[in-house]
């Protein structure tokens, strides 16, 4: 594979105070890669997706986002992030399901530009597309944590962008419209050829969607084949080898 | 009527209307960025340039901007540089303010009605030059809101988000904190320092109370402090009464009402009307 990464690790050290989180790690994900990070909890995922963002500064090492440093990269509208607290906003926020796709609608022509109607055709094919049409109008605060979610799912899917990075995108989602999210970013991998960054617990289901698969233990990143963990694989070895508690 | 036979009567008006606009649109920001407090502190703060415009006797309202524009960016350089802090920054500002205020005010040869005008208001206080000053900020901050409203809406929802989006949260943060310190510098010629920020809260609790979108609820709270301001003004003529209490007291009757209202009219479609009128 000669592409070049469109996220990029380089020699990262992260901590929070003094508590580390990453050492020295390295990782590159490439386009159309269906990039899985599974760990236990606390392991630091989504400090690592964070990482990937910007969000969080590593005190050591670079993190570039298609090969461009993440202090000076500005087109934020190529990336979608669900964050693990994305539903712990606010409840009493007064806000539509259509008001909060819709503000991140066109954010890459201009901040004060007003919303057009294509903007808003944009808004419902998104909030379509997670299942939530008839409830376009309600008040976020009062829907369920799932629904919310998918709020939130409709929101970074609004820009059309090209690497999705989802901190547990299904938890609190009932089986039925995970079934359909499911199958949502399946298909937005296979046809539009997205890439897609998730951390999830759900190991058979990385197994089976996923084309890599990442473990952080001990401050590292650790790649396995995915389909070394599919469910009877599993089944045999346990976890073990995955989380390396050997 | 004769009211408005008044010319101060109609400068109060004029600066009270601009004045139920811009602390309510700046209001719902704070309160859903759940920093109703910055107002108290920016409020105090301005009383400090009040007092200082005093003792040098310049125009207060002005001195008054002057320090709210300082002392708000003073707040966000301690809130950011103290993250952990941040509500401390405010208190700090607020004690602080308040503290200098008061020793600035016992220092100077202002008269006390004077200072009590701008303590709890006056409707009889707003010369020309005050009302050129509210006029101009009061063009200022709405314009701003409405380029701003984007970036503003999505950082009061998300500020994670916002940044993801590409909003300059930082600068954002900076100029809104800017637009509020002016808000409360110029309104409180009218409601007075100790009530100017609860006429940027209470409108939007009421429109909390009601709205059923982000759109709406910016309306109500615009609404509910105009009628607000107007109906407290007139009152305050007719009775006599200091026009800071009455306006803050008649948004306190409305809200009152609205939280009635909501719960008659919950009752009345959870119990059906026959139930409802009996119990
Ligand atoms: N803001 C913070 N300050 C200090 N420590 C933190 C902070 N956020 C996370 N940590 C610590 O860093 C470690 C990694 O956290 P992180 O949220 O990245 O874990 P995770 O792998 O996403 O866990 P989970 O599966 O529960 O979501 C945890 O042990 C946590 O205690
Ligand atoms: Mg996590």
């Amino acid at each position: 594979m000669n592409k070049n990464p469109v996220v990029e690790l380089r020699n990262v050290t992260f901590a929070y105070d003094r508590k580390i989180i990453l050492d020295e790690a390295n990782l590159k994900v490439y386009p159309s890669d269906f990039f899985s990070i599974v760990g236990p909890n606390g392991s630091g995922k989504s400090t690592l997706i964070k990482i990937m963002l910007g969000l969080l500064k590593p005190q050591k090492g670079e993190a570039l986002l298609f090969g461009q440093d993440t202090n000076c990269f500005n087109q934020w509208h190529r990336l979608g992030y669900l964050s693990q607290k994305a539903t712990a906003f606010n409840p009493t926020f007064p806000g539509t399901v259509r008001e909060i796709v819709g503000i991140h609608a066109g954010i890459k022509n201009g901040l004060t530009r007003r919303m057009t109607g294509q903007d808003w055709e944009k808004v419902d094919a998104a909030i379509e597309r997670v299942g939530l049409s008839h409830q376009r109008n309600s008040l976020v605060g009062k829907l369920s944590g799932g629904q919310q979610q998918r709020v939130f799912l409709a929101r970074i899917l609004v820009n059309q962008p090209e690497i999705l990075l989802l901190d547990e995108p299904l938890v609190g989602i009932d089986a039925e419209a995970q079934e359909s999210l499911q199958h949502l970013l399946e298909d937005l991998h296979n046809s539009q050829k997205l890439t897609i960054i998730m951390v999830t617990h759900d190991i058979a289901y990385a197994s089976q969607t996923a084309t890599r698969l990442v473990c952080i233990h001990h401050q590292r990143i650790f790649e396995h084949n995915p389909l070394d963990y599919s469910k009877s694989a599993l089944q045999e070895r346990g976890l073990t080898q995955l989380y390396h508690f050997h | 009527m004769d009211i408005f036979q008044y010319e101060f009567m109609q400068r109060a008006l004029a600066a009270g209307i601009v004045i139920g606009i811009i602390c309510p649109l700046a209001g719902i920001f704070l309160v859903l960025r759940r920093l109703s407090l910055l107002g108290d502190a920016l409020s105090h703060i301005s009383l400090t340039g009040v007092a200082a415009g005093l003792v040098c006797s310049i125009n207060a309202t002005l001195s008054a901007l002057v320090f709210a524009l300082a002392g708000s960016l003073g707040i966000e350089y301690l809130r950011r540089h103290y993250t952990q802090y941040a509500e401390l920054a405010i208190a700090l500002a607020m004690s602080g303010g308040m503290g200098l205020a008061v020793v600035l005010i016992s220092l100077g040869k202002g008269n006390t009605a004077t200072v009590l005008s701008f303590l709890f208001g006056s409707i009889v206080a707003v010369t020309p030059v005050d009302l050129y000053i509210i006029f101009a900020v009061g063009l200022l901050v709405c314009v701003s809101v409405m380029l701003l409203y984007r970036p503003l809406f999505y950082i009061s929802f998300d500020e994670e988000g916002a940044k993801l989006a590409g909003i300059p949260i930082n600068k954002v943060n900076v100029y809104f904190m800017l637009l509020t310190a002016v808000t409360i510098a110029v309104s409180m010629r009218i409601v007075g320092a100790l009530l100017v920020s609860s006429l940027m809260t209470i409108p939007a609790a009421i429109s909390l109370q009601l709205a059923n979108s982000f759109k709406a609820a910016v309306s109500i709270s615009v609404a509910a402090g105009l009628i607000s301001v107007i109906a407290g003004l007139i009152l305050s003529f007719y009775l006599s009464l200091a026009p800071g209490g009455t306006i803050i007291l008649f948004s306190l009757l409305l809200l009152f009402l609205t939280i009635g209202c909501k719960k008659a009219t919950r009752s009345f479609t959870l119990q059906g009307p026959s139930a409802g009128a009996t119990g």
